[in-house]
């Protein structure tokens, strides 16, 4: 189909593909590690090694991977040299990654030195690539807008992870270690995941699902009042104002809005067909909703942080990715072949199957339920019965989209 | 005259507008274009696009996308610009 074109200007596949297919290894060793480990404190050196595997080695992995994929399809931009940057950041993430657990696991000092070298050397070369890419394109969409908002909270987080990790490796927690750790999860989660993930459905909604396009003003108002809402919670924690409720009672309303709206396009979506990944995008904006209710009930009663973490951890932002991955892969898998001069292929529906994916929907749905219950009545029964899911869940993800690349990685 | 060739994309899900535009790409010449109706702009057949030396207009209307695709050529490019839609 595609015999006599160019397209050079597409990444190769081997780039974003391994991000995608690493993610679901460090997502299974993470539930490995539950499974083995007693001490699951919120802040405990173990709990922080675990919560990194699922945020660094699945979640920015997921990202990076979708990112150089996402520049040529909302923005016309491409990464250039895009082999040579796919490359070093994955090394360098993945050193990173497994430094910073084993730094964790033993607490060895120096580790967390190497790491914060690592991560930041692969954080800053991917992000800086990407928003400069970004700022090149011309007549920037209220879409290309939110992904460079999205990179520069991630920026301003990651710099204040790094303050976290250097104050742990000195042995120097000041009196404001907590507001900070606290501005350090609200930039990530609101400004960095929360700003990727509405930008992204803004544009892979329509075009996966067909539905209409989200309207401009929705576009503009949500991502806005984002930016204005974190920046004032910024100066907040740093002028010790106290306004907290506030700021998470604005933020909450902007989740609920957007959930509404996404489940409500995905709900009146033109072509009807059985798709799992709907299931996942729908799924994953009920445990948004329900999270952010979770989180609002904290401020009036004394709960436990660890089921919000599952809500908006596993529910939320894993459960979106997973069903984007169901979509991404295939799509690409079917891309790079016709653009080759392919013919002879599966249609990207094909490429995976759907008793095989919604098996594996089933897997994380009981995950989370699991995991949910088992930390709320701290069942460690529950736990690890979680963690055993949540091992095989991820191990099928694997399978599932190996078998999508491998239609692919045979032929070239 | 031009002739025009229609491709409604709005119920398509991806890839399938991409797939369809590229494979009628071989049927336009000096005195026929496409015009394809879509949900939002799809970037990644402008650069198809671009890389290899076609035209495109793209218009807005009535929260639909319209996407006229042309063989390079300044006076196909004029006609579709004054089209009324």
């Amino acid at each position: 189909m595609f015999a006599g074109l160019s397209l050079d200007q597409a990444p190769p596949f081997r780039a974003p593909l391994k991000f995608f297919l690493t993610a679901p290894i460090f997502a299974l060793i993470s539930g490995i590690f539950v499974i083995f480990n007693s001490d699951l404190q919120i802040h405990s050196p173990s709990t922080i090694a675990i919560v990194h595997l699922l945020t660094i080695g699945f979640m920015v992995m997921i990202v990076f991977g979708a990112l150089q994929q996402m520049l040529p399809v909302v923005a016309g931009a491409v990464i250039p040299n895009p082999m040579f940057i796919a490359n070093t950041t994955y090394i360098l993430l993945v050193f990173g990654l497994v430094t910073f657990v084993i730094g964790f696991f033993f607490y060895g000092k120096l580790l967390f030195f190497l790491s914060g070298f690592f991560l930041l050397l692969g954080l800053c070369l991917f992000v800086f690539v990407s928003i400069f890419q970004l700022l090149k394109v011309k007549n920037k969409s209220w879409i290309v807008l939110g992904m460079i908002l999205s990179l520069s909270f991630f920026i301003i987080a990651f710099l204040v992870g790094i303050y976290l990790l250097i104050s742990h490796g000195m042995g120097d927690l000041s009196s404001y270690h907590y507001d900070v750790v606290s501005l350090h999860y609200n930039y990530i989660f609101f400004g960095f995941i929360f700003l990727l993930i509405v930008s992204i459905t803004f544009q892979v909604v329509p075009m996966f699902w067909v539905t209409d396009s989200f309207p401009q003003n929705q576009q503009k108002y949500l991502l806005l009042l984002t930016l204005v809402i974190l920046f004032l919670y910024g100066i907040n924690t740093f002028m010790q104002f106290h306004f907290d409720i506030y700021y998470k009672i604005l933020i909450s309303g902007l989740v609920f809005y957007f959930g509404y709206i996404t489940i409500n396009k995905l709900q009146n979506r033109k072509r009807k067909l059985k798709d799992i990944s709907v299931y996942f995008y729908t799924t994953s904006m009920i445990f948004l909703i329900f999270g952010t209710i979770y989180w609002l009930c904290l401020e009036f009663y004394d709960l436990s942080l660890i089921p919000l973490g599952i809500l908006w951890g596993l529910g939320f932002v894993y459960t979106v990715m997973n069903g984007m991955l169901y979509k991404i892969v295939p799509f690409l898998t079917w891309f790079h072949l016709s653009s080759k001069g392919m013919f002879d292929i599966p249609t990207i529906r094909e490429m995976i199957s759907i008793k095989q994916s919604q098996m594996q929907f089933n897997l994380h749905l009981v995950t989370v339920l699991f995991l949910l219950v088992g930390f709320s009545f701290e069942s460690d029964y529950l736990i690890k019965y979680g963690a055993i899911f949540f091992v095989i869940s991820n191990g099928l993800l694997f399978i599932n989209l190996i078998k999508s690349a491998k239609i692919f990685l045979v032929r070239f | 005259m031009y002739d025009e060739i229609i491709l409604d994309c709005r119920e398509l899900e991806a890839p399938e507008p991409l797939n369809l535009a590229v494979a009628n790409l071989m049927n336009i010449s000096d005195n026929k274009y496409i015009k394809m109706i879509h949900r939002i702009e799809p970037m990644m057949l402008f650069t198809i696009l671009k890389e290899n030396n076609y035209g495109y207009i793209i218009k807005h209307i009535q929260g639909e996308v319209i996407i006229y695709i042309y063989k390079e050529n300044e006076k196909i490019k004029e006609y579709i610009q004054c089209l009324q839609d």
